[in-house]
Parts: structure tokens; C-alpha cells; sequence
């Protein structure tokens, strides 16, 4: 990778990105490569897609999104690949939906590998400046976007802002009697900005989220921890990961971690510990100095994510809660303590966590806190991303009410793509949700009256046995080629292993399995079962004992039956979709037979309140929402299937008379 | 709201003693004011005085020719307390179906429209008065077609469909979230789970849900009989016997009914429609030899096939060929037969041979002519048609659509059951699960992830 050596000017960018957090750099980068000049101001340069929360990046599907990020030719599955310092496969007997890759990150290694890839794309520029206000003027009586002032009194004209404010507008810290104007310990809140978004009459909503203690490594007694190590065959994120086309970022660890795995990478290991009674008890008996109990903290935190202190009082039954011990870094003695979510006073959270035998002389090196900050109601954005109410305004990420960094960065992405589409005059992409679980987010956001932040989970994926990891790139590289985000070589060489399967299956189909001697012996050889009737190489495939790499070689074995195939990952997917064909086969079917109900679309002129039959709250949410297609208009909370038979009556009655009316008029 | 006013008779035509005309729509009150006497006296009332939810005692007077069409009782329902939360008019008479198609013809002449069958529904539903599961009930009872029926939907609008399905959704619900939360929070001590008994107890409850469905579509969409027998054993007089009058022409001579000759009664509630067939026997006639093919045809579209035969006179080889016949139609297509003695009046020569043709059939001795008999006949047909839907405790009133959706719910289930079973993972089982529960959706219209989701974070402690 070559740098540039001209930098464009900034006075008039055609896309300001207003943060560089995972969302903004996501954005930024997307917004480039689909052909826009970017700016991306951020306060601080050295908080680039920085983790300000647990080190990790991927799970169930998170780790979806990322590998979608991947194939859309997003940044973030890269540079975990680059930094990262573990990586597991979750899931993996329960099934091909949700088998997922969680990797532990070095977070000072991945904010760098994000930085250097901002700073290698042509047509980003970053500069450490704040956005102190987004101009708006109005054009044909719409509000547009017109500039953004910075707090060094600078503007810039653009076309279009992509707001990456993550907890930072209003955002506030608490942690028992403390607290501190911030979004995240260590960095100034932007208050300004939250005004100048408040102004349009883009609705706002408080949130709170929450993130635990930090541990220094030698104050842990790693000999009374359970050890969970790092998987011993290679994994990876990324399509050029898979390719050895990445260059990794790598640091020797230091000496205060007992386990390590050699083997395709140095892998440190996390380190699980119990809550015990002791512990519960002492946080009973401060639960008045809990902000979030007593009543200083009113935002609405996540129920995927509680606090320590909400375990036990929820969970009251339960005398024991795990806590995972995750390492930050190759060179760092930090420990993040998985699971004590808190904003417990300090004393407290360090006497809690001293009642664990691994952790009874543990020192805290950062105090856990909680977080309250405004969010906006993601109903008021398209399913691309856009404010409805401002011509060029887009917002991604935390801001939007989501949690997690992988949520965030596949926001940024999309917004970030659909920003250079605006500014160019194209029609805006969306992705379905069937398509992708950044579509299955963007219409939750976009539909959904959420009350809590927003994390993604494949039980919101109606049709997650289609939005498998294994086939991110099969469901995105045609569009993300044509939007420009990745290089026509790479949708090529997904296309030729997607032919590769095809030809696979298409030749087991013909081949015909038989208790025959001479095809009893070919597969006994490899360790096979011999059928006891002739069946189909496809329907051998998919009995339980059979494995197909195995059988691949059974077959091809002279004289072969077909070809040989040694690309693990090929074979991997096959299996999927030869095991699990008759499951993919029928939710596709349901999606075909659902798709034209769905896609009816409703005129965004459509007076709600005008329209007899609707209940009151339905109509409400209608009217705020403004949904584009029936389907959309079904998943909003509070529109009951009555209502949307009531919308059926009325588009089939408008797109029964149009000549009528326009006669009348 | 809608802007003219309909009109109907809302109780069925010459069935019951008395008849009710029901106007809906803004003209309502003005309507039934112009036709309206109050009291003894006839006292013209403008339709302000006409109060909401009070009954008036009066007349119906055309007025143009001033005679009294009926005594009547009226009651105005101002919105929204009505049924179609608009102005609702009804009037109640008694003077038969003459009398209500009158005071429907002049409330007509004085600007109503005639309402289309289930326009007041859709206008309560439209209005937002009843959901769409109510106003399908209310289908329902819009082609009904005897009163059983009609008390069935009515007790349906007390959504006790949502109630029946309640058990299987909440622990569909459980399931789900169980399954859900094992794949989406690998690192959280979800309890080991074997979804087999909740998706076992789940299908209990939407089989038998599905199971008085099929009992309640038989009580709406009704059960069709076939009458067979060779020429001249008593089917056309049976028919007639019956139906309680004269339809099929019956006379002495053998193959009179040529064609097949359908009417429907009420059996019990259960809207039976009567086949009777052309005598099977051997014909060289072309006309008859068409209605036999016909009536071959009936039988196998009918569920139940009643086999007539003469008492009185040995079996002939006819006989026989139809009871070959319908052995064979019964192998093939498992239709039910029950054996009908006719002629009982006269002396038995056949009775003991008859009863061999089908040992296991139901067999009732009756006497067409007579009428004796005739009662264990419908209780024999009536035990068949329940049997037909299964033992139902309660029939249910469902639409097409919703039992559609229950056997869909059911059918998932079943395949999550096989699935386990299989070895198949818990994310494929999870598939199946969430799609019966989408199916039970459609009908109890739930939003199904969201509880899905309650459920996980009221379940487990789940949290990083």
C-alpha cells in the first residue's frame, strides 16, 4: 500500500464526518471510496477508533456484522485481524446462523491499524478540530445542510454531514458521589452540537450504558482462574485475512500472563472468576450509593448489558455470576473485567471485587462508571441513515441509540456510502433484511421504538439461516462493487468460489452413492459408512456420520468420480449448504412468497390522520415513522396486523382510482 | 368515516319470529324519523328526540300511503357506542319476512343503499370498532347459515381464540427463548434445556386447537351426503322424508331421479347438504346412465355416503354392486358409510343380510313413508359428521385463514420435533419454533420478538 502525497483541499468538502470513532471511520472511508472528498473532524486524533469499552469485536451476530463490514469493503474486520491478540469460534454446535468469531483486541494496536487506514485512503483527510455547530439553511423551504462551524471558527461548505457523536452529546459520568461532563472518561462532552441537532426538532432521548473496573494483570492470582484459550486452528475476519494479505500488528507480550498459545499466532488467554454471596452481600448493603438505584441516574441502560448491582437485585436467587478477566493489550498490565458492569462508588467496587479468591488483592487501575447521554430517536432516519427532517444530514452509530462498536461501524458504513450518494445525486442503498443483519438493523432503527439502546442479536433476524458469516460475501460483493467499495478483482474471485460451490453440489447431486462392493470399499477406505440402499451423493452428504471432506477424497480417489477439492473454507461452506439445504430452501421460499406484500409501497403523502380505522396509538406511530413499504409499516411497534389490513383497504382503493381523482382535482 | 348510509335485514329471512331492519350511517336518525310513529298515538318525533340507546314503541307507517306496514320496537345507537361506531338505527318487528322486506324497501326509498353482505362489518372494522380477527368471526356469521353457527361466532368475538392458543404461545415463547438465548449469549449460564416436553405440550394445545377448528369449519362450511342404492330402494323418498317436504320427484317406477338432486339441511347445527344420487344399477339408458356417473361422482366428493337399501326384498345383484362400489370408495378415499333398512313398515327379508354387507357400519332401520326411524338416521349422520372433525369437547370458530395458520403453527412444531430428533442443531430447531410461533401470531396478532426477547431478559441473567 502506497501513501498519497497530496492532500485535497478541505474548504469545501463534499462530506464532513463529524467524529472518528467506529462509526465515523467507517464512514469516512466508505464515503471515500464510493468517490466523495471527505473531512473527518474529530477532538482528538489519538481516540481513533478507539475501544472505550471491552476489548473485544465480534459474537453472535456482532460478529455478523463485521464480517459484512468485511465484504462491503468496511475496515473493521481487518484491522481486527491485524491486532488482534485472541480469537475464538463461538457456537459452533449450535448450528450454521449462529457460529460466530469473537477476537480480544490489543485497543491501542487496533485504534492505530484504524488511524493508518484513514490516513491511506484518498480523499480522507482528518484534522483534530471540533464541530461546534451544524448550519442549516433552508433550500426550497427544506432544511439543508449548509456548513459546520468548528470551535477554532472555522466552516466548512459541504454537501453533506455524517454526525458520529457516539455518547457524547449531554454525555455525563457517574460512579457513586462522582461525576463529570464527558462521554467517556478522559474526553469532554460535545454540548454545543446536541443543541444545534435539537434545533431542527430532531427528537432526543436520554440513554445510559455503563462499563466496569479495569485491573492491573499482578495484583490478579491467575492460579485460582479457569483459563480460556485461543483457537488452535486459524481464524479470520477478513476476506484478505483468509489470503495472508494483511500485515500483522503484533507486540511481544509482556511477562504477566501466565497462559499464551503459540501455534498459527501468539494468542494470550481470558480468565474466568465467580461473584460469590460475600459479594452480593456488600453490594446489597450499598445499593443507596448505586446512581442508578437511588435515583441520580434516569436514563434507560440496556437489559443485555446490566450492571453488577442489577444482577443481584434482578437475580436475587443467583448466588454466583461469572466475570471474564480480558487482557487490553500485548503490553499492558490492564485487565477488563467482563460482566462488573458498575457505578458503584470506588470503595465499593474495589471491596466487591475483593471478595473473589482470584481478586482478593486486586487493585483497580480504572474505576467502572456509568454513562447518561442524549440519543436521538432513530425513527426520525431513513433506513439509510438520513434525518428525515434535514436534506444531507446523516447521523451513525451510538448516537443513533445502538450499542457496541460493530453496530456502530456498520452504521457508519452505510451512512457513510449513502452520504457520497447524496452528494453525488445517486439513489440511496439500502440493504434488506434478508439480505444483511446491518439491513435487519437499519429497519429496526428506522421502524422500531426502541427504549433501551440497541444491540443486535441473531433472534432479530427473522431469516438468520441466509445471513450466515460463511456467506457475507455471496450477499454483498455485487453491491458493494457497484458502489464502488471494493475493486472488481475482489467481486470476481467471490464469484468464482461461489461457482466453485455451485459446481460442487451440482456434481454430488449426480453422483449416485451404492451398496456396491467397489463403492463400498472407496469408502471404507476414508473411514465412511456404506449405505444400505443407493441414494444421491447430496442426500449421502447430509447424514450426520458423514464427513465431506472425507468423502470428497473417497471420491476422487482413482478413479475418480469428480475432482479433487482441497480449499478448506469451499468445503466448510458446502457442507453447510448441503446439511442445512432444505432449511435454506424453505425460508427463501418464504421470503419469495411474503416479498410482494412487503414491497408494496405506501405514498409518502398518505394523510394517517385522515384515515378512518387506524387505531390512535398506530396512527401515531405512522405518523412519526412514515414508513416507505408495508412490510416496514408491519414491524412498527404498535401497528397492530388490523392496522395494516386498514392500509391494504386503502393503497389497493388509492391504486384503484388514480385517474378518478386526478379528474376530480 | 363513510358518507351514505346502508341498509339490511340483519336477522336471516323467514327463519325467525322477529325480524330486524339495521341502518348504519349519518342519515340514520333523519331515515327512520321519516317512517316512525311513536307510541299508541303514532306521533311523528324529529330524530333529536330520537335519544341515543332508548327503545321506542311504535309504528312503521309508510307515509306516502299512510297505512301502518308494522308494530315495531326501534333504538338508536349514536357513535361511538354502536356497532359500527357510526349513527346505527334498528328496528324491530314481528310481522314476518312480508313485513321486514317492506320497512327495508321504504327505508331504501327514503335514501338508504342497500348494504352489501358484511358491509356493516367492514364498517366496524373500518371505524376501528372490532379487529380483524372480530371482523373475520363476523364473516363468518355473514355466511353462516343456521343459528348454531351464529352462536358460535358470536362467542368467538369474545376472542377466545386468543385465549385457547395463550398455552401454546407461552411456551413456544419459553422455547424460543431458551434456544435464543444459548446462540446469542454464548459467554451466559443459560441452564441446559430439552425443548421436547414445551414443544410436545405446545402441540397438544394446537392440535386440539386445529381439531375443534375442523369442528367449527364443518359447522360453517357444512358436511355433504351422499345418498346411494340401486334404482327404486326408497333414496328420492328418503330425501324428501328429510328434508320434510316434496323436492325429488318420487314415484314407483325404478331410475325416476336422473340427475343429482342436492338441499341442505340443518343437522344439528351442522349445515348438511344432501346428494341424493341415481340409483347404480345396470342401464343401458344414455340419460341414466349419465346421472349414474354423476352420482358416482357424488359419493366420492361426499364425506359421508349413506347406503339405502329395501328391507322388505332379498338383496339383488345391484345391491351388491354398489356395495362393491363403495367398499372400493371407501378403501381409496376412507369416506364413512352408514347403512340405511328401508321400508321397515314392510316385513324384513333382507335385515340380516344387509347388516352383513358392512359388519362395522352404523345400520338404521327406518321407514321413508312413515317417518319412523328417521330421527336415529340423524343422530347416526350427526355422530358420523362430529367424528369426521374428531372429538371436539367445543367446536371452534375459525376462518380459513386462521385455521391455516394454527395447522401451519402445528406442522413447524412437528418439524421441530423431528428436527431434535435428527440431531439437527438448536439454531435449526430454533427456525421452526419462531415460525410456529409467527403462525400463532397471525392469528393472536402478537408481535412475536419482542417477547421472544422479554422473555430472555426476564429468564436470564444475561449481561457482559
Amino acid at each position: 500500500m502506497t501513501y498519497r502525497t497530496v492532500q485535497p483541499s478541505t474548504q469545501s468538502p463534499d462530506v464532513v464526518v463529524i467524529g472518528a470513532g467506529h462509526a465515523g471511520a467507517e464512514a469516512a472511508l466508505a464515503a471515500a471510496r464510493a468517490g466523495a472528498q471527505v473531512l473527518v473532524l474529530t477532538p482528538n486524533l489519538d481516540r481513533i477508533g478507539f475501544m472505550p469499552c471491552n476489548p473485544s469485536i465480534g459474537g453472535p451476530a456482532k460478529g455478523h456484522i463485521v464480517a459484512e463490514i468485511d465484504a462491503l469493503g468496511g475496515e473493521m474486520a481487518r484491522a481486527i485481524d491485524r491486532t488482534a491478540l485472541q480469537i475464538r469460534l463461538l457456537n459452533e454446535s449450535k448450528g450454521p446462523a449462529v457460529r460466530a468469531l469473537r477476537a480480544q483486541a490489543d485497543k491501542a494496536l487496533y485504534s492505530m491499524a484504524i488511524k493508518e487506514a484513514l490516513e491511506r485512503q484518498p480523499g480522507v483527510t482528518i484534522r483534530q478540530e471540533s464541530a461546534a455547530e451544524v448550519r442549516i439553511v433552508k433550500r426550497c423551504g427544506i432544511p439543508t445542510i449548509h456548513s459546520v462551524r468548528t470551535d477554532f471558527g472555522n466552516s466548512y461548505t459541504c454537501g453533506a454531514v455524517i454526525i458520529t457523536a457516539g455518547t457524547f452529546l449531554r454525555g455525563s459520568m457517574v460512579a457513586g458521589d462522582w461525576n463529570a461532563a464527558g462521554g467517556r472518561a478522559g474526553d469532554v462532552t460535545a454540548g454545543a452540537l446536541a443543541l444545534s441537532i435539537g434545533d431542527v426538532g430532531i427528537r432526543l432521548r436520554r440513554l445510559k450504558t455503563g462499563t466496569p473496573p479495569r485491573i492491573d494483570a499482578r495484583s490478579i492470582d491467575f492460579d485460582l482462574t479457569d483459563v480460556e484459550q485461543g483457537s488452535d486452528v486459524p481464524l479470520w475476519f477478513s476476506w484478505d485475512g483468509r489470503r495472508g494479505a494483511l500485515e500483522r500488528l503484533e507486540l511481544p507480550p509482556i511477562d504477566v500472563y501466565p497462559s499464551r498459545t503459540e501455534g498459527w499466532r501468539t494468542q494470550l488467554s481470558c480468565y474466568l472468576v465467580h461473584t460469590n454471596p460475600d459479594g452480593h452481600n456488600i453490594i446489597r448493603a450499598n445499593v443507596d450509593r448505586s446512581p442508578m438505584f437511588n435515583g441520580r441516574i434516569e436514563g434507560i441502560g440496556p437489559r443485555y448489558c446490566p450492571s453488577i448491582e442489577d444482577k443481584v437485585f434482578r437475580f436475587a436467587q443467583k448466588d454466583s455470576h461469572s466475570l471474564f478477566l480480558e487482557p487490553e493489550g500485548w503490553r499492558t498490565t490492564e485487565v477488563y473485567v467482563q460482566g462488573a458492569n458498575t457505578s458503584l462508588p470506588h470503595d465499593v467496587q474495589l471491596a466487591f471485587l475483593r471478595t473473589i479468591p482470584a481478586l482478593r488483592h486486586c487493585s483497580i487501575t480504572r474505576f467502572g462508571y456509568a454513562v447518561e447521554y442524549d440519543a436521538i430517536d432513530p425513527t426520525e432516519l431513513t433506513p439509510w441513515f438520513a434525518a428525515k427532517r434535514v436534506e444531507g444530514l446523516f447521523l451513525a452509530g451510538q448516537v443513533n441509540g445502538t450499542s457496541g462498536y460493530e453496530e456502530a461501524a456498520g452504521q457508519g458504513l452505510l451512512a457513510g456510502l449513502n452520504a457520497a450518494r447524496f452528494v453525488g445525486k445517486e439513489e440511496p442503498v439500502t440493504l434488506s433484511r434478508d439480505q444483511a443483519y446491518i439491513g435487519v438493523m437499519a429497519d429496526d432503527l428506522s421502524t422500531q421504538d426502541f427504549v433501551e439502546p440497541y444491540r443486535m442479536l441473531t433472534s432479530r433476524a427473522e431469516h438468520r439461516l441466509l445471513l450466515r458469516t460463511d456467506n457475507a460475501n455471496d450477499r454483498l460483493s455485487e453491491i458493494a462493487y457497484e458502489c464502488g467499495l471494493i475493486t472488481r478483482e475482489r467481486r470476481d474471485a467471490v464469484q468464482s468460489e461461489r461457482a466453485a460451490i455451485d459446481r460442487l453440489i451440482s456434481t454430488l447431486a449426480a453422483v449416485r452413492i451404492t451398496p456396491s462392493d467397489a463403492m463400498a470399499n472407496r469408502l471404507s477406505a476414508h473411514g465412511l459408512s456404506v449405505p444400505n440402499r443407493p441414494m444421491s451423493g447430496l442426500e449421502y452428504a447430509r447424514r450426520p456420520d458423514v464427513h465431506l471432506p472425507r468423502l470428497i477424497s473417497a471420491l476422487s480417489a482413482s478413479p475418480a468420480i469428480l475432482d479433487r477439492v482441497d480449499d478448506q473454507a469451499i468445503l466448510a461452506r458446502c457442507d453447510v449448504e448441503i446439511r442445512y439445504q432444505a432449511y435454506i430452501e424453505k425460508d427463501r421460499s418464504q421470503i419469495e412468497r411474503a416479498r410482494k406484500m412487503q414491497e408494496m409501497r405506501i405514498p409518502p403523502w398518505l394523510d394517517y390522520a385522515e384515515l378512518s380505522g387506524l387505531r390512535n396509538e398506530a396512527r401515531e406511530k405512522l405518523l412519526a415513522v412514515r414508513p416507505a413499504t408495508l412490510g416496514q409499516a408491519g414491524r412498527i411497534a404498535g401497528v397492530t396486523p388490523s392496522d395494516i389490513a386498514v392500509l391494504i383497504v386503502q393503497l389497493r382503493r388509492d391504486s384503484a382510482l388514480p385517474r378518478e381523482v386526478a379528474e376530480v382535482e | 368515516m363513510f358518507a351514505d348510509t346502508i341498509a339490511a335485514v340483519s336477522t336471516s329471512l323467514g327463519e325467525s319470529a322477529i325480524g330486524v331492519v339495521r341502518l348504519s350511517g349519518p342519515d340514520a336518525p333523519e331515515i327512520a324519523a321519516a317512517c316512525f310513529r311513536h307510541g299508541r298515538k303514532l306521533r311523528a318525533r324529529p330524530a333529536a328526540a330520537l335519544t341515543s340507546h332508548r327503545v321506542f314503541y311504535g309504528a312503521i307507517v309508510d307515509a306516502d300511503s299512510s297505512s301502518v306496514i308494522d308494530e315495531v320496537l326501534l333504538v338508536r345507537m349514536a357513535p361511538p357506542r354502536s356497532y359500527t361506531r357510526e349513527e346505527v338505527v334498528e328496528i324491530s318487528c314481528h310481522g314476518g319476512p312480508a313485513a321486514v322486506q317492506q320497512i327495508l324497501a321504504l327505508c331504501l326509498r327514503l335514501g338508504a343503499r342497500l348494504a352489501t353482505p358484511g358491509e356493516f362489518t367492514l364498517r366496524a372494522f373500518a371505524n376501528g370498532r372490532i379487529d380483524l380477527a372480530q371482523a373475520e368471526a363476523v364473516a363468518a356469521i355473514v355466511s353462516a347459515r343456521t343459528s348454531s353457527s351464529l352462536d358460535l361466532a358470536v362467542s368467538e368475538l369474545r376472542g377466545r381464540m386468543r385465549q385457547r392458543l395463550q398455552p401454546a404461545r407461552d411456551l413456544l415463547v419459553e422455547t424460543l427463548a431458551y434456544l435464543d438465548a444459548a446462540a446469542d449469549f454464548p459467554d451466559d449460564e443459560i441452564p441446559p434445556f430439552d425443548p421436547r416436553p414445551a414443544l410436545n405440550a405446545a402441540q397438544t394445545v394446537l392440535d386440539e386447537v386445529a381439531q375443534s377448528g375442523r369442528a367449527g369449519r364443518l359447522y360453517q362450511d357444512g358436511v355433504r351426503i351422499a345418498l346411494v342404492g340401486r334404482p327404486n330402494v326408497g333414496k328420492s323418498s328418503l330425501l324428501n322424508a328429510l328434508l320434510r317436504f316434496e323436492r325429488a320427484i318420487v314415484t314407483p317406477i325404478a331410475g325416476t331421479t336422473r340427475d343429482v338432486i342436492s338441499e341442505t339441511i340443518s343437522l344439528r347445527g351442522i349445515p348438511a347438504t344432501l346428494l341424493d344420487t341415481a340409483g347404480i344399477g345396470d342401464s343401458s339408458d344414455v340419460i341414466e346412465q349419465l346421472g349414474i356417473d354423476r352420482s358416482r361422482q357424488a359419493a366420492r366428493a361426499s364425506a359421508l355416503v349413506v347406503l339405502v337399501l329395501d328391507r322388505s326384498m332379498a338383496l339383488t345383484a345391484d345391491d351388491a354392486r354398489v356395495a362393491d362400489l363403495l367398499r372400493e370408495r371407501r378403501d381409496s378415499v376412507g369416506n364413512d358409510i352408514i347403512v340405511v333398512l328401508n321400508k321397515s313398515d314392510l316385513p324384513d327379508i333382507a335385515g340380516q343380510a344387509a347388516r352383513h354387507l358392512f359388519p362395522e357400519a352404523p345400520c338404521v332401520e327406518l321407514s321413508a313413508v312413515s317417518g319412523h326411524g328417521l330421527s336415529a338416521l340423524e343422530d347416526a349422520l350427526y355422530t358420523a359428521a362430529l367424528g369426521l372433525a374428531g372429538e371436539v369437547a367445543e367446536p371452534q370458530l375459525v376462518t380459513e385463514r386462521q385455521l391455516n395458520a394454527i395447522q401451519r403453527a402445528a406442522a413447524a412444531v412437528a418439524a421441530g420435533r423431528a428436527a431434535l430428533d435428527d440431531g439437527l442443531p438448536l439454531d435449526l430447531v430454533a427456525v421452526d419454533v419462531r415460525d410456529a410461533l409467527m403462525a400463532v401470531g397471525e392469528v393472536t396478532g402478537e408481535n412475536v420478538s419482542e417477547a421472544v426477547l422479554d422473555e430472555i431478559f426476564r429468564r436470564f441473567c444475561i449481561g457482559k
